[in-house]
């Protein structure tokens, strides 16, 4: 006798929840595959503030990572190349050749759309988290960036040099109009040590086509940044040797007056 | 004709919306409900001290805080009380005090879509710098219900020595748990101890949802509270000296 189709549907729907039940509801969650923009925030094992940002090329089994991070103050660039494995929800991007002892271990987390990850280095010890996101935008333009969005960073600033050196702890939170064509405007809170101040200033700034950007400080990067999650967010880095700095985006809105940079 | 008159209007309508500033404004009544919060406390020496709170936000711009403060060798869980404002440009103004009259005001920047605050704790005479990411609850009152399901986890910060509780050294946990409404279900976590890894063997954790959206974890040893409608869990550690604040979040 055949079944009712009502009944075969609850029964597979029984079935696979079920399975999903016994696998911790990590069936059906894809495993990272593309563009990621990544963050981290931590110190070294010396004791010395390291922050990060970076966009990482996911494929089945292999990644590309490029990592820019603040490492005590001295900013250094790295491409990593390694193997990717996904199991049960955990991500793990184990370095190789060169690159070995590199590892980032990851949680897929709101069905993919975030993923806590820490660094692992047995090769240079840090302990450093923070959030990868997909980027899903096939490429950027400067138009890319057209909107307002808040933001918020904390970090140090190294002061004095050798034996005397003193790290100053800085947090801002503060908003960024961008036009769309290579200029912004920010307002920001800061607090500095015990010192509170409001700054407010145009910044221009380059979108490139894999959908990292770069504020500009007369003509030099200040900032890198990375643009996730369709537009909606951008960690970004201070590139400035001696501060250690992450910050984050969110978008407000899409639109814009016209702005102009000096 | 009609379709073109149509057209007309709905291109004026999205227009008007592009371009229109009141997107990014706030009214007065911006805020209400509750909110969780955590901060980290930066000084000279790194983290020095970190806070959960959950605010509640009334209708007459005061607002009630229950709070746990982790520092100075010490942590305890108190209320505070005191009135916040919301500028037409989504700026927040907030400022209350403890029973025994000290005071913690904050700055903030409220992203309109989504009732997200950026804050920055400004009271004077406080070298320490402190910020954080304010989320909405979204919930009147909570139930073990709202922590239910598996949730993925992160959490950093510094931690004393076991042999040594003098000094303290960073660590990150990593790692994924199942909870049930009464506990925690946890089959793995990977530590990162000032770069020394170690994974934890299967633990159960007990967990108790508080009808104010807060929730204790291992009996004392954790506060948490739930935001996003309990999508998201924001944590901190109240062990003497671990300063270390985490975020569970939803699976799916």
């Amino acid at each position: 006798m055949l079944q009712h189709p009502f009944k075969v549907i609850l029964i597979s729907l029984s079935v696979l929840l079920g399975a999903d039940a016994k696998a911790g509801s990590c069936l059906h969650i894809k495993a990272p595959e593309g563009p990621y923009g990544i963050q981290l925030q931590g110190s070294l094992v010396d004791g010395k503030p390291y922050a990060a940002v970076g966009l990482a090329s996911i494929h089945p089994s292999t990644f590309t990572l490029n990592l820019t991070a603040s490492e005590g103050g001295s900013i250094i660039k790295r491409t990593i190349l390694g193997t990717v494995s996904v199991v049960d929800c955990e991500l793990n991007l184990a370095g190789s050749g060169v690159d070995l002892g590199f590892v980032l271990k990851g949680q897929i987390t709101d069905r993919g759309r975030e993923i806590s990850v820490t660094a692992i280095q047995s090769a240079q010890p840090i302990v450093a988290s923070g959030t990868m996101r997909p980027r899903l935008l096939r490429r950027c333009s400067n138009n890319t960036l057209k909107g307002t969005f808040t933001y918020i960073s904390q970090g140090f600033d190294r002061v004095g040099t050798g034996t005397n050196v003193q790290w100053i702890p800085i947090g801002k939170i503060g908003d960024e109009q961008f036009d769309g064509k290579g200029c912004s405007v920010y307002k920001e809170y800061i607090k500095r040590s015990d010192h509170f101040t409001e700054e407010e200033g145009p910044l221009k700034y380059r979108v490139s086509e894999d959908c990292t950007f770069e504020l500009l400080d007369q003509g030099t990067p200040a900032f890198l940044g990375v643009i996730v999650n369709k537009g909606q967010v951008m960690p970004y880095l201070k590139l400035v040797d001696g501060a250690v700095r992450l910050g984050e985006y969110t978008r407000i809105n899409s639109s814009s007056t016209p702005l102009k940079c000096p | 004709m009609k379709t073109n008159t149509r057209l007309s209007l709905l291109l004026m309508a999205l227009s008007l919306g592009a371009s229109n500033p009141i997107l990014a404004k706030c009214s007065p009544g911006e805020l209400r409900g509750l909110f969780g919060l955590t901060t980290q406390a930066l000084g000279s020496a790194g983290i020095e001290g970190t806070t959960l709170s959950l605010f509640d936000f009334k209708n007459n711009h005061s607002v009630e805080e229950v709070y746990y403060v982790n520092t100075g060798g010490a942590s305890w869980k108190s209320t505070a009380t005191g009135n916040f404002s919301v500028s037409a440009d989504c700026h927040l103004t907030l400022e209350v005090k403890d029973p025994g009259g000290t005071l913690y005001a904050l700055k903030g920047r409220i992203n309109p879509m989504n009732k997200v605050v950026n804050v920055l704790q400004t009271q004077p005479n406080n070298a320490d710098v402190s910020l954080g990411v304010m989320r909405p609850v979204g919930l009147k009152r909570c139930n073990r219900n709202r922590f239910i399901g598996r949730y993925g986890f992160l959490s950093q910060g510094r931690v004393p020595l076991k042999n040594d509780p003098l000094t303290s050294v960073p660590e990150s946990r990593l790692g994924w748990f199942i909870a049930d409404g009464a506990q925690l279900e946890q089959p793995i976590e990977w530590v990162n101890t000032n770069g020394v890894i170690t994974k934890t063997p299967p633990t159960q954790i007990p967990s108790d949802t508080l009808e104010s959206c807060l929730i204790d974890l291992g009996q004392g040893s954790f506060a948490g509270v739930i935001v996003e409608r309990g999508h998201r869990a924001l944590y901190m550690d109240l062990a003497k000296g671990s300063y270390r604040l985490g975020t569970m979040l939803k699976v799916r």
